[in-house]
């Protein structure tokens, strides 16, 4: 092999370079992938030291087979993000034991800035874009080290350097943020980071919320442009669940519900069935990635304009893609609302349906009590009012049920979260005949102060009902406020506080110490933070660019963005390119060096170029001997230039020395003819 | 060239033959009332030199050969008691001349040598709590052997410094060697030397070298010389401000020894080997040589104009 050996600081780097940026994936790596970085790390440290020598070309066959194969069977499929990640960890790693060149050492390097920039597929936080920021300080700093001679024997330094570089980038780095067109990507991987999501499904079974309740995760942020409602009023309506098959409720089939209503569409005949009352709350909502498709809202949302986002029948927001990443939407909100006053005998059917031969005992329960209420109003306090009376109990651990969970919930356990709660009420209305349905989504958040906004995470989960009245449309009850209202005034946590079940499974959540000041004031920070971030450059979409820049620039279209962010990047070149060149001569000439310097130039077009060392009486001598016929004439320039500019001390008038020089030139032009 | 220059530089040259520019340097150093170090191989006419000098300047005389056991009191002088007279009389040592020799100054013990160049520093000695002004004008020519040569105690850095010009006198070119090898002995020929001028006109010619006139643009070139000599990685160290002002002071008696009334950037030029070679290192090399380089570098890279 040749002699090529990489500089000490270089491999240095690129070693930890490289740990550094397989780290945060060690978790989604195959074990033995892992066991193979490590055997390759040792393997060329082994080569620096000259202990071995680079694997024969045998070993690296074997190495790529095994480990394509391994990864085949590892992953089971190559569909997917992980295992091409995985892949590419892997031969990142193995083309250390490649190292030959000073070109194979580049190739590491740029092969470690993809892999960095991996990590943004699964995580786009700011620990996460710090941590990658140091990275590629380290990758830096190994590029540095590979032009670096062997005698730079701190490695410190190199990452001193490296950092400069990478400081000074920033501002371009800003600037290409700001300007360089967002282009949709040609193809899309399946990003991991929905795996393992929880969030409010489309089916709510006894204890499927209660399950929900258990992750302090982040829902969403909902920004108020104006004053923030009280917490018992923020319902965010999410699902409508109106077919019950004795066990579980799930949403109405979509065909039924005729089309949704797209912005930029006539409106559809279902929407004046919505009446907007009181006023209004404007708001936005930054979701976090749920891969479902519907929204959360304020009871009751006005239409939207944003793209991709439609109106369905039930008055709720529903996406027309999954949603992956972060999604921010504006909306507004009216608090007071009076929706399908008329409702048909179709969909009166639809909501009054029960499946036949379950939960006979409330069935009998509801009918007792019809018969004991003068009215359906009556009946709907009475049933509430039991609720209290009977001793229900709000718990975060609820009783299994089985077959008819209704009748073991009302009359045995009376033990149950909000969805038994929200099941069992609409089970009781729909008994009696009065169309009800379950609604689920979120009900509270916690106001931070700092962002002025509100975060609602997943122990927000809430299931209610709605509840149609003749003459009134659908009104909310929500039958958790009879047993627990602390549960809607001040959040889950004092709802539980007796049964100290709150986030029982995670000792260690930020949310638990929320009587803790100082540690609530740094959440709060943190979180505020985060949201700005989420906000400002993750949620920095190709139509949040568009519009910033509309509101700077005026109107503009793709092209022109290119164009402007050209312009910029060449400025900013030329700038740079100034500032380097005006480094040079930084010292103002005094007008009459500067007359000198253009008869030198001029001399230097006639092939006799002064050079930067020679004063003016040795250059006027060597132009003698090698161009006697110029001697005079030069003289003559010579003289005057170094009377004026060192017997006087640099007068401002150099009228002699121009003369002199147009003499000169004069003079050269007629004996360049010849 | 004045007259009387001309006709030192002119009657020197008989002596050393093909010497000019080196008799030249030696003249501008003695105008600027600086001490000279030429540092040659022996036999290079080192000591012939500083003889021719002393006999057409009408100088007193006095050399001192610097050997491993010469004593400071050697240097400076002794006193010695007068049984007749009951006193102790000063007997002056061979420092006590207007023009002094210090052959081989690095032949001799660290404590002579700063003997010697305490003296030059202050123009004055002090032997047993008394203090005696050196005659006027005071000139030491020091020579040395290349250090690397055996049997010798290299000056330091600061001590180089004390020399306002350090001077190498190198091989004759051929012809001036036929002269030499074909011509009389140049003993014969150095006692025949007449002087070309008297002290005082020595010391009026100091005076009106200090007269040349220096243009604002003349001192921003030296100055963008210093600033090389602190700024580019090659050099191990800057030039002081000392320096700056030997390279000037000597820049002005070259003008002065052209016959100009003024400085121009190639006097800077034709001084600056000799004025800064000894008081600079290359930071690539610990053994103190390198400053040839380095001032020939200076030379090359340092625009004169601008």
């Amino acid at each position: 092999m040749t002699g090529f050996q990489i500089p000490r600081n270089s491999l240095a780097w690129m070693l930890v370079a490289q740990t550094a940026v397989i780290a945060p994936h060690l978790t989604r790596l195959l074990y033995w992938t892992i066991v193979l970085c490590v055997v390759c790390v040792l393997w060329r440290v082994m080569v620096y030291q000259g202990r071995w020598s680079y694997p024969g070309k045998w070993i690296k066959v074997l190495f790529v087979v095994f480990g394509i194969a391994g990864s085949i069977i590892g992953y089971g499929t190559f569909l997917g993000l992980d295992p091409w990640v995985g892949l590419l960890i892997m031969m990142f790693v193995l083309k250390l034991l490649e190292m030959h060149h000073k070109r194979d050492g580049y190739v590491i390097i740029l092969l470690g800035y993809f892999v960095a920039m991996t990590q943004f597929l699964y995580d786009q936080s700011i620990p996460s874009t710090m941590y990658m920021f140091l990275c590629v300080t380290m990758i830096t700093a190994a590029l540095i080290g590979l032009n670096q001679t062997r005698s730079h024997l701190r490695p410190l330094q190199t990452f001193k350097k490296a950092s400069v570089l990478l400081m000074q980038s920033v501002p371009l780095m800003v600037v290409l943020f700001v300007l360089f067109p967002r282009i949709p990507p040609l193809w899309t991987v399946p990003l991991q980071t929905d795996m393992a999501r929880t969030g409010v499904t489309d089916t709510m079974s006894p204890g499927s919320i209660a399950l929900l309740a258990q992750s302090d995760e982040l829902a969403f942020r909902a920004t108020f442009v104006d004053e923030v409602p009280r917490s018992s009023k923020l319902y965010w309506r999410g699902l409508v669940l109106s077919r019950f098959d004795g066990k579980s409720w799930t949403q109405e089939l979509p065909a039924l519900y005729g089309r949704l209503y797209r912005p930029g569409q006539p409106p559809t005949s279902w929407q004046d069935n919505m009446e907007l009352l009181g006023e209004e709350v404007k708001y936005s909502i930054m979701l976090e990635p749920t891969s479902q498709n519907w929204l959360f809202s304020l009871t009751m949302p006005e239409g939207t304009t944003k793209e991709g986002i439609g109106l369905v029948r039930d008055f709720r927001f529903y996406s027309f893609r999954e949603i992956r990443a972060k999604l921010r939407y504006e909306l507004t909100s009216h608090l007071n609302y009076r929706i399908d006053r008329e409702l048909s005998d179709f969909w009166r059917y639809r909501y009054t349906l029960l499946p036949k031969d379950s939960n006979p005992r409330s069935l009998t329960l509801a009918k007792t009590i019809r018969a004991n209420s003068l009215n359906q109003t009556d009946y709907i306090r009475n049933i509430l009012r039991s609720y209290y009376l009977d001793e229900f109990v709000y718990t975060l651990k609820p009783p299994l049920l089985g077959d008819d969970s209704i009748d073991e919930f009302l009359l045995d356990s009376k033990r149950g979260f909000c969805e038994h709660y929200a099941g069992s009420f609409v089970f009781l209305m729909r008994a009696v005949g009065i169309p009800a349905r379950v609604v689920v989504g979120y009900q509270g958040g916690e106001y931070n102060r700092i962002g002025n906004y509100i975060e609602v995470r997943q122990f927000d989960a809430h299931a209610w009902t709605e509840v149609w009245q003749e003459g009134q449309g659908w009104i909310r009850v929500d039958p958790t406020s009879a047993v627990a209202p602390e549960r809607i005034e001040s959040g889950l946590e004092s709802a539980v506080e007796d049964e100290n079940t709150f986030l029982a499974n995670l000792p260690l959540s930020w949310m638990k110490y929320r009587q803790t000041l100082w540690l609530t004031e740094i959440r709060l920070q943190l979180s505020a933070i985060s949201h700005y971030w989420d906000s400002w450059v993750v949620g920095y979409t190709p139509s949040v660019q568009i519009s910033l820049l509309t509101k700077y620039f005026g109107d503009l279209d793709r092209k022109w963005l290119g164009m402007m962010m050209l312009t910029t990047f060449f400025s900013l070149l030329g700038i740079v390119a100034i500032f380097i060149l005006g480094k040079r001569s930084h010292k103002l000439l005094q007008p009459i060096d500067r007359e000198y310097l253009k008869f030198c130039q001029l001399l230097a077009k006639e092939g006799l170029p002064r050079s930067v060392g020679e004063g003016p009486i040795h250059y006027a001598q060597r132009i003698g001997q090698q161009r006697p016929d110029l001697a005079p004439a030069m003289n003559v320039v010579t003289d005057a230039y170094v009377r004026m500019n060192y017997a006087e001390d640099q007068p401002e008038k150099t009228d002699s020395l121009r003369r002199a020089i147009r003499a000169f030139r004069f003079r050269t032009l007629t004996t360049v003819a010849y | 060239m004045p007259g009387a220059i001309e006709e030192t530089i002119a009657h020197i040259g008989s002596v050393l033959l093909g010497k000019e520019h080196q008799i030249k340097l030696a003249l501008t150093c003695l105008l600027s009332r600086g001490h000279l170090l030429i540092e040659d191989l022996p036999g290079m006419g080192k000591t012939t030199m500083s003889h021719a000098l002393a006999k057409v300047l009408n100088l007193s005389y006095n050399r001192i050969q610097f050997t491993s056991d010469l004593l400071p009191a050697d240097i400076l002088g002794v006193s010695v008691y007068d049984k007749d007279s009951g006193k102790f009389n000063f007997h002056a040592g061979p420092i006590f001349s207007q023009l002094v020799l210090a052959d081989e100054i690095n032949r001799t013990t660290p404590k002579s040598q700063s003997a010697l160049l305490e003296a030059m520093e202050e123009r004055q000695v002090t032997i047993e709590g008394q203090t005696r002004p050196l005659p006027a004008p005071f000139f030491v020519i020091a020579t040395q052997n290349p250090n690397t040569q055996a049997g010798t105690f290299p000056l330091p850095e600061s001590q180089l410094d004390r020399f306002l010009m350090r001077i190498e006198l190198g091989y004759p070119d051929a012809v001036a060697e036929r002269i030499l090898l074909k011509g009389e002995d140049r003993r014969i020929v150095l006692g025949r030397l007449e002087p070309t001028m008297n002290v005082r006109q020595l010391q009026e010619f100091q005076e009106e070298a200090e007269q040349v006139k220096v243009s604002e643009a003349l001192l921003d070139y030296i100055q963008r010389l210093v600033q090389h000599s602190r700024q580019a990685p090659e050099f191990a160290y800057g030039l002081s401000p000392r320096g700056a002002l030997a390279l000037l002071g000597c820049a002005r008696s070259w003008a002065f020894i052209e016959n100009r009334s003024h400085v121009v950037p190639e006097d800077v030029q034709a001084v600056l080997p000799s004025v800064v070679e000894h008081r600079l290192r290359e930071a690539a090399d610990f053994s103190g040589h390198g400053g040839t380089a380095l001032a020939q570098r200076m030379l090359i890279k340092v625009d004169v104009i601008g």
